[in-house]
């Protein structure tokens, strides 16, 4: 009888101190789905005792209605369609930035970690640079661009800065620089050309860092806040829903927990389909 | 690869659950929520209308009484004018006969007879005056001459009185009658009948003169003692005299009277008011037979305005239809009636009594009119529709809020505010409190109330 092999005592608070930031993580989205349940009057009534503290007492923490409710959800997603047109937009910004990115990204990667041409250098330390600015720096350029180029206050604005992400183009071209010269070579003898290469063998030896990449620049997409704001302000039937989401004011309260819960869901699945993509493709592109 | 599949799924399911909520909320929400018309309040001055019925009045009247009337009996046989029409002074306004002046005439003629008689006897009866033929014939030859004279004096009289001549009968001695009453009629611009007249009596009175004369010509040569029988004769004769020229003056009356009434005109310019006379009725005199407008009164449309929908006063606009016109007039001044009613006279324009063809035609029917009132002051205007009402001074209008920020987005939501009416016309409506540029809820398709949530009508 094989001896079960005993655990160090170690292992037991690195379980509990996991669990408990596990759960210390998870508990706002938790408790935003618990919440999507309360019915309207109920979670309104909660939500205005959370502006008056008393010093005296535990703040009451509610973990149950007093009666299960689809109210909310019956709101947003039947009742009144306005957060299911902002989610709609944000979709729509999403897939527009995903697909621009997949047909920009991987080609300006492949060409700077592979091509030696003139000023490669100079590109991709622009590119290194324009990672590192922060968003509030390269806003004033960009809005001077887009209203030269009449796309301000129309998706377009949104969608064509994204389409051009550094970090992105970088995350690819430090996995492509790690390719196997080979392996280029032997598609070149097989008679491959350049494009054919590039399409048939780079990519799907990149796939761990697409899948990534997409992962996370869904997630930068889907939560666009600065962007829309900037460029779409004249618009507001634009906007995505992480706008809406954040001027959250006393109007809707009633229904930010369903809405939140709905904006969750296409993350979630995001992540959960990319999630070995993620990890591998951050490992490969020795970015960890 | 489990994880895979079940995101992609959940992708998928949450895809198609997304749709399909997007197309029922849309549907949803359509249906639930009351669609309205929005309205923007404005700025300006209200002008209120309100319909009228106005009649045709004159303030003031002056009524025409024919005394001398009385004394005869009058028919009225033809009358020539309404209640409305315009005369000019001289114009005929009715004409009538003395059924009984031949009968009066003739007792008058015959009471003069009587006295003429009388005299005559009287004059027989002196022997001294009788008893010459020469005499008698000079003596008859100047009765005659005195009653063509009397005769023409009455013609003269009443030629004078019926065109208003005034003449001063009384010639002063050297003086040539003839020149100096053609003069005086001229002067007066007498109409031929009157010059005829005062020749007429001219040459009537050379004649009793020249007769006169004689008479005392041959009477001078008679020594006469003034017995009392003379003295008596002297005053009877005397007593005669002046029953006869009563008689006279009855007579001039009388066919004065016929005259006039036989074309009884328009003493002066001015409309007519009243007629009292009827054809075929008599008229004794007793009262007025027609009214006029007083002097420099101009005929008004007078409407009730105690039950008009807004405070009408003068200088309001006020627009009457005629035909394809519409004439525009004035309310010129307002006022009160004996029973306590507010009424507004309006100004009848030569516009519009050309339009309208005359005055008469102004009192046939009452008159549509369309009265318009300018507040004084800029308020608040409001569409008639939006204001709403839950009793007497209790208005109110439903504005329109928008909520924004949210997850519900732009939405609209109602929001009941009382207002205070100041004013009202067909289409808007006054209010005393600052509202311009407010965005307001307008025939709703079903009830909604205090923060309802609204919806635009689309088309």
């Amino acid at each position: 009888m094989a001896k079960k092999k005993k655990r160090p005592a170690s292992h037991l608070v690195m379980w509990i101190l996991l669990t408990a930031m596990a759960v210390l993580m998870l508990l706002p989205i938790i408790m935003t789905f618990l919440y999507s349940f309360f019915p309207t009057s109920e979670i309104v009534a909660f939500l205005d005792t959370r502006g008056s503290y008393d010093e005296t007492k535990w703040m009451e923490i509610k973990l149950s209605p007093h009666m299960v409710s689809l109210r909310q959800y019956y709101r947003i997603l039947i009742e009144d369609g306005t957060v299911l047109r902002l989610f709609v937009n944000s979709a729509a910004y999403s897939v527009a930035i995903l697909i621009g990115q997949a047909v920009v990204i991987p080609m300006m990667a492949y060409a700077l970690s592979r091509f030696r041409f003139f000023a490669r250098d100079v590109i991709f330390f622009t590119v290194l640079i324009m990672m590192l600015l922060p968003f509030q720096v390269t806003m004033v350029p960009n809005v001077l661009t887009l209203k030269k180029m009449n796309l301000m206050n129309t998706p377009w604005a949104v969608i064509f800065p994204m389409c051009f992400s550094p970090f992105y183009i970088f995350l690819l071209r430090q996995f492509m620089v790690g390719l196997p010269n080979e392996l280029i070579e032997a598609g070149l003898i097989d008679g491959a050309g350049t494009v054919r290469c590039f399409l048939n063998v780079v990519l799907p030896v990149c796939r761990p860092v697409l899948g990534a990449a997409a992962a996370l620049s869904f997630a930068d997409c889907w939560n666009l806040v600065e962007q829309p704001l900037i460029y779409l302000a004249e618009s507001p039937a634009l906007q995505p829903l992480s706008v809406m989401f954040n001027q959250i004011s006393e109007s809707g309260k009633e229904i930010a927990f369903a809405g939140a819960g709905l904006y969750i869901l296409p993350a979630l699945f995001i992540y959960l389909f990319f999630q070995e993509d993620i990890l591998l493709g951050i490992q490969l592109s020795e970015l960890k | 690869m489990k994880l895979k599949q079940f995101a992609l799924k959940g992708l998928v399911t949450l895809s198609v659950v997304v749709a399909l909520c997007m197309f029922f909320s849309g549907t949803v929400k359509t249906i639930t929520t009351p669609k309205i018309k929005v309205v923007t309040t404005k700025e300006g001055k209200l002008e209120q209308t309100a319909q009228l019925n106005a009649k045709l009045v004159f303030d003031e009247s002056e009524p025409f009484r024919i005394e001398e009337a009385m004394e005869a009996t009058v028919l009225v046989e033809r009358v020539f004018v309404r209640p409305g029409y315009e005369v000019m002074k001289g114009d005929v306004i009715f004409s009538a006969a003395i059924t009984d002046f031949d009968e009066k005439m003739d007792e008058i003629r015959t009471k003069y007879q009587e006295k003429m008689v009388a005299l005559e006897d009287l004059e027989r009866k002196n022997p001294e005056r009788v008893t010459k033929t020469t005499r008698t014939t000079q003596f008859k030859t100047l009765v005659a001459a005195q009653d063509a004279l009397h005769e023409a004096d009455l013609a003269l009289k009443v030629a004078m009185r019926r065109h208003g001549i005034d003449l001063d009968l009384v010639i002063p001695e050297g003086a040539n009658e003839l020149q100096e009453l053609t003069a005086q009629a001229q002067g007066q611009s007498a109409p031929i009948e009157v010059m005829q007249a005062i020749e007429n009596r001219y040459y009537a009175r050379v004649q009793a003169e020249d007769a006169q004369k004689v008479f005392d010509e041959t009477s001078r040569k008679q020594k006469y003692a003034v017995s009392e029988e003379t003295w008596t004769y002297i005053m009877e004769r005397d007593n005669l005299l002046e029953e006869m020229e009563a008689l006279d003056e009855q007579r001039i009356m009388m066919e004065l009277l016929r005259q006039n009434l036989a074309e009884v005109r328009a003493p002066r310019d001015g409309y007519i008011t009243a007629v009292s006379v009827k054809v075929g009725e008599n008229y004794d005199g007793k009262a007025a037979a027609f009214e006029m407008s007083a002097e420099g009164v101009a005929p008004v449309l007078r409407a009730d305005v105690s039950e008009a929908p807004l405070v009408i006063d003068a200088g309001a606009k006020v627009t009457i239809e005629s035909g394809y016109y519409e004439i525009e007039t004035l309310v010129s001044a307002t006022g009160f009636d004996e029973n306590g009613k507010k009424y507004a006279d309006i100004e009848v324009t030569d516009e519009l009594i050309r339009a309208k063809g005359s005055v008469y035609n102004l009192t046939l029917a009452d008159m549509a009119a369309e009265v318009s009132m300018r507040a004084d002051r800029v308020t608040t205007l409001i569409p008639a529709s939006a204001v709403r009402s839950e009793g007497e001074n209790a208005d109110f209008v439903y504005v329109i809020e928008q909520k924004r920020g949210s997850f519900t987005g732009d939405s609209m939501y109602v929001v009941k505010t009382p207002v205070t009416v100041l004013g009202r016309s067909d289409k808007l409506v006054s209010v005393a409190e600052e509202m311009y540029g407010a965005r307001l809820a307008d025939k709703e398709d079903r009830a909604i109330s205090d923060g309802a949530a609204v919806m635009e009508y689309v088309n």
